[in-house]
């Protein structure tokens, strides 16, 4: 009878390994370091607005050591127009079709699923509550429901699957608090395989019957920061700076990159044209709201696939 | 409502009951309270030695710290969409009608009025605006790849 | 010439026996389930549904039961209060997977006695005597006088006032309060039962019941007050 009894708890610790985690919150640790120190090839389908896309993602990582991470990424898109992203410790470097020819950019990090978490998770704690659900099967593999509840109106709601052996996210949907969904992204397969062998580290172009066109950044470094926001919404950062001259005109546009670790807003400061007339509202453009505001002869603009208060709240705290 | 928590404690309350003593937030520690109140009665009637400590408050600061227990991620009724499918299966060459949908509604409207701002549309936004934002954080592959023409 | 008589063959088809499938038919029926598991069932599935104090109701019910039971196998009282605790953290960590298959408070019992387990384990003790309770005992569970408790002469004052305050309030009670409560609290009737006996309606029963546990309360609120300052 006692085997009985520790059996049946066995059983229940190894079904359930949430009830082993002194601190539940380590599920979310183990995520964002499974999809940045494990070995992985697989197909998933990523659905943002109403377009879907599947995508190929093969992953490797060899090591780490005081100087970084040896890890490398490629990411391409199965449909629809070429693409395709690679990422090491450093670079992250884009290839998208053009017509006839091959775009390439660079930038500057990426957040790609299954790699969305931040790499401090904790961070999330104070703007999001985490709940655990139940189990179900993605890709094959069994995987434990985890849920990242937002604490205020300015954030959505993250549902993930985790894979039950590795926590590697194997699905993902962003929601807000009606169940409607801003973006997905769910594995149709995935193996894990640890190779030397970076051969697939390289973009599959025919050179000879396209051109690789680069295209340079034309972000400028800038001190003078004029502006400051009055109300900074609790959890989110500035992140990045990014400044450049728009096109044609001999006028900088600015734009600030906030986040709370997994949501993303970008804030765009810019003067207005003498003959154009600016733009006040609010519009949704697939999954992504966008607030303008007029403010002393500058185009004020927020962005990101957050609730409208949040993108409104950015616009609206601009002061210089 | 003291009374459904007396026949609570004697496991004598309906179902729906149930529902209406828990429906007021905050109502959790006065129902302990009530309850421990009435234990003590029950075993001070029944000549049983009163317990030392009562360790539920103790317990529930601690489950308070604990995150939320839900069962997985549920569709509300207002949110079935006419595209939903009860298939979980995703085929390699999705396509929007064999999409996967636990009954979600999906955002793909261009322009909605909001609240008493002015109502913009698509094109009142620079495309480079939507480009470079989605370029520094976006988590999905196609708008992460996208450069300005 | 001796004609062969030939021995009709028999036509009738050989059956296998003929299965009574009364006798082997599974008996399906289910065990009506007790109101006492409906109930916790209930505060069961408003739990997985993220309602705290849905679990709080039966931390409060089942804490002190179990309270006393891993008593059995633990002696420090300290020690004891942390693996009760400890076994409801696992069980509302776990609450997803709990699927009514058995009465919560065998599910609940099963975690403490393994978190008990583990506790002693951890600590170089071996688990003792509890090794060898079954665990279907555990459905008909008395609660047991823990006679290793020792108490202060304070506390056995304040445990004799209170109980001397509970047996007066109670004789003082208004006749039909007083019978539907002793019916209840001692001599364990159902609402319906003491409702029969009683002749009157089961609602009238359980205001009764309700209405003399407020009387009691009312007289020990000073008391509950000083002990609540203890507990």
């Amino acid at each position: 009878m006692t085997v009985k009894i520790i059996i049946s708890f066995l059983l229940l610790s190894a079904l359930n390994p949430v009830l082993a985690l002194d601190n539940p919150w380590d599920i979310i640790n183990k995520a964002a370091e499974a999809s940045k120190k494990l070995s992985y090839k697989g197909i998933f389908h990523s659905q943002h607005s109403d377009d879907i896309k599947s995508i190929e993602i093969t992953h490797a990582f060899h090591g780490s050591d005081e100087y970084g991470s040896d890890e490398y990424t490629r990411i391409n898109m199965l449909d629809g127009d070429f693409g395709e992203a690679f990422a090491d410790a450093k670079n992250v470097v884009v290839y998208h079709s053009n017509k006839n020819d091959v775009i390439m950019q660079k930038r500057k990090n990426q957040h790609l699923f299954p790699a969305i978490f931040p790499i401090n998770p904790e961070i999330l704690k104070d703007n999001y509550e985490l709940s655990f659900g139940n189990k179900e099967r993605v890709a094959g593999r069994n995987s434990q429901i985890v849920v990242l509840r937002p604490l205020d109106k300015y954030r959505n709601f993250y549902h993930f699957w985790l894979d039950e052996e590795t926590s590697i996210p194997l699905k993902m949907i962003v929601s807000d608090e009606d169940n409607n969904i801003f973006e997905q992204s769910s594995f149709a397969n995935i193996t894990f395989e640890q190779s030397s062998n970076l051969s697939w580290f390289k973009p599959s172009i025919n050179n000879k019957k396209q051109d690789i066109i680069e295209k340079k950044s034309d972000e400028l470094s800038v001190s003078n920061r004029f502006w400051k926001l009055k109300n900074t919404l609790p959890g989110f950062k500035e992140v990045d700076q990014i400044t450049q001259r728009i096109p044609g005109l001999n006028v900088l546009s600015h734009q600030l990159v906030y986040s709370d670790g997994l949501a993303y807003v970008s804030l765009f400061i810019r003067p207005v044209a003498k003959d154009k007339k600016p733009k006040v509202g609010e519009v949704r453009i697939g999954s992504t709201n966008i607030s303008a505001r007029y403010y002393n002869g500058y185009q004020i603009m927020s962005v990101g696939s957050v609730p409208f208060s949040t993108v409104k709240h950015f616009s609206e705290s601009v002061q210089f | 409502m003291n009374e459904k928590i007396s026949s609570l404690f004697d496991n004598e309350i309906q179902g729906n009951e149930i529902d209406s003593l828990l429906s007021k937030k905050d109502r959790g520690s006065d129902i302990r309270e009530a309850m421990q109140s009435y234990q003590m009665i029950s075993d001070a009637i029944q000549g049983k030695r009163l317990p030392k400590n009562n360790l539920t408050d103790k317990i529930m600061a601690a489950i308070d710290k604990e995150p939320t227990q839900l069962s997985g991620f549920v569709a509300t009724k207002e949110s079935l969409g006419q595209n939903t499918s009860p298939s979980e299966y995703w085929p390699m060459a999705a396509s929007f009608a064999a999409l996967f949908v636990i009954g979600l509604t999906v955002f793909n409207g261009d322009s909605i009025k909001a609240g008493n701002n002015l109502v913009l549309v698509k094109s009142d936004i620079p495309e480079d605006i939507i480009i470079a934002h989605h370029a520094s954080t976006s988590t999905n592959m196609k708008y992460f790849i996208k450069t300005k023409d | 010439m001796n004609s062969l008589k030939v021995v009709s063959k028999s036509t009738e088809v050989y059956n296998a026996p003929n299965v009574n499938s009364e006798a082997v038919q599974i008996n399906m029926e289910a065990r009506p389930i007790s109101p006492e598991r409906a109930i916790d069932q209930k505060l069961v599935e408003k739990a997985q549904k993220g309602d705290k104090q849905a679990f709080g109701i039966l931390v409060e019910k089942y804490q002190l039961k179990l309270n006393r039971l891993i008593s059995r196998m633990v002696r420090d009282q300290s020690e004891i209060e942390d693996i009760v605790q400890d076994s409801f953290i696992k069980a509302y960590r776990a609450i997803n997977n709990f699927r009514g298959d058995s009465a919560f408070y065998t599910w609940l019992y099963r975690i403490g006695i393994n978190t008990a387990k583990n506790h002693l384990v951890s600590l170089g003790r071996r688990p003792k005597a509890m090794d060898a309770v079954d665990i279907e005992e555990i459905e008909n569970f008395q609660d047991a006088q823990d006679l290793r408790s020792v108490e202060t002469p304070e506390t056995t004052m304040m445990n004799n006032q209170i109980t001397a305050t509970v047996n007066n309030a109670a004789e003082g009670l208004p006749d039909e309060l007083k019978q539907a409560f002793k019916l209840r609290e001692m001599d364990g009737h159902s609402y319906e039962e003491i409702a029969e006996m009683m002749g009157c309606p089961i609602g009238t029963v359980r205001s009764r019941i309700f209405r003399a546990r407020d009387a009691i309360a009312e007289k020990l609120k000073p008391l509950i007050e000083e002990t609540n300052k203890r507990w």
